[in-house]
């Protein structure tokens, strides 16, 4: 399969990109059989997909199909982590963040970005049976037994 | 003394008054008669005429009363000096009595005195003591609360800063000023992550 786009990290977004594609899919098939329907507008993440296909002709529904297919086959197998933020992160950070861990950790990985403000800053980053926590809140907890001797220091 | 005195002038009064007594009687019945059976031995008294009698009773009445004066002045002035010796005599006892009771009394007096002193004294020690126990107990269980209340703090005063930054950062953090702390806090972690997805972890 092609490369998934890094415009397409969260497992919930691959999900509503194949439910696109499925139901692109099933208009061209009713348009393969004379029917006069109109092709749903894909989102551009779903369009980047299609246009990826190479060797194949995307206007056939079968095409559209085993594209969908494999890319449910591929959110089953990928890996997943989950980042939290403190606040909600712009799509260029994401992308950004996104882009370094397919290229550091494992290109199909996917990533879920969660907020919580409570952290104050950084994140926390979860696999499946660790975590880790860089965030503010507790860099800060972790180190408060040094404001004291900072405080005498000073 | 005196009373033998005394006894001796009523038994002379008393001899006196007896000559007369038989004075009178001889004077009356005559002589003795001599015994009837006629050897007889005739006493004769002399004859005493009423004026000799009178003359001694009246003689024997200033004799007695003079004896009897003489008795009760010596008496009065044995009971005198008697009485004045007694009188010294008690008042040297009573003297004594009460100098040695009032001595006594100084004495337990100043025993006592000494006896409480010494006690409050005592009292006073203990009570210095006392003190000093009680003020080097406050001093440590201030110095224990001061430790405590310091340990306390340095425990809590980092949470507290941590907890007062926390919320004072609030809701508007800046993620994209903190894009190279993500980033590097993403490489610090690069092999573990790599190792746990790897390992086929999927969340």
């Amino acid at each position: 399969m092609a490369i998934l786009p890094n415009s397409i990290y969260s497992p919930d977004h691959l999900r509503f990109c194949i439910g696109e594609l499925k139901s692109y899919a099933a208009t061209l098939e009713q348009r393969g059989r004379g029917a006069n329907v109109t092709l749903p507008d894909l989102s551009v993440e779903s369009s980047d997909l299609l246009a990826e296909i190479k060797g194949a002709d995307s206007s056939r529904s079968d095409v559209v199909n085993a594209l969908a297919n494999e890319l449910e086959r591929h959110l089953e197998a990928a890996p997943s982590v989950s980042l939290t933020l403190a606040a909600t992160a712009p799509r260029s950070l994401k992308m950004e963040l996104v882009g370094w861990l397919r290229s550091n950790i494992k290109r199909e990985i996917m990533v879920e970005f969660l907020v919580n403000p409570d952290i104050s800053g950084g994140m926390v980053v979860r696999t499946a049976n660790k975590v880790f926590d860089c965030s503010f809140r507790t860099q800060l907890l972790k180190n408060s037994d040094r404001i004291v001797p900072l405080l005498e220091a000073s | 003394m005196v009373i033998t005195e005394i006894l001796a002038a009523v038994l002379v009064v008393e001899t006196i008054l007896l000559l007369i007594v038989l004075a009178h009687r001889e004077h009356k019945h005559g002589h003795i008669s001599a015994p009837k059976d006629g050897a007889a031995t005739q006493l004769t008294t002399p004859h005493f005429t009423q004026a000799d009698l009178d003359r001694l009773n009246n003689a024997a009445q200033q004799a007695f009363s003079r004896a009897v004066d003489d008795g009760a002045k010596t008496f009065h002035a044995d009971l005198e000096a008697t009485s004045e010796q007694l009188n010294k005599l008690i008042i040297n006892i009573t003297t004594d009595v009460v100098e040695r009771e009032l001595e006594e009394y100084r004495q337990s007096l100043a025993v006592a005195r000494s006896s409480a002193l010494e006690s409050l004294k005592k009292m006073q020690g203990s009570v210095e003591q006392k003190q000093k126990d009680l003020e080097a107990d406050v001093d440590s269980e201030l110095e224990k609360r001061r430790q405590y209340l310091i340990e306390r703090l340095d425990k809590n005063l980092g949470a507290a800063v941590a907890a007062y930054v926390v919320e004072s950062l609030g809701v508007n953090a800046d993620l994209g000023a903190q894009r190279a702390f993500l980033l590097e806090n993403l490489e610090r972690h690069k092999k573990d992550l790599k190792q746990e997805v790897s390992d086929g972890n999927l969340t």
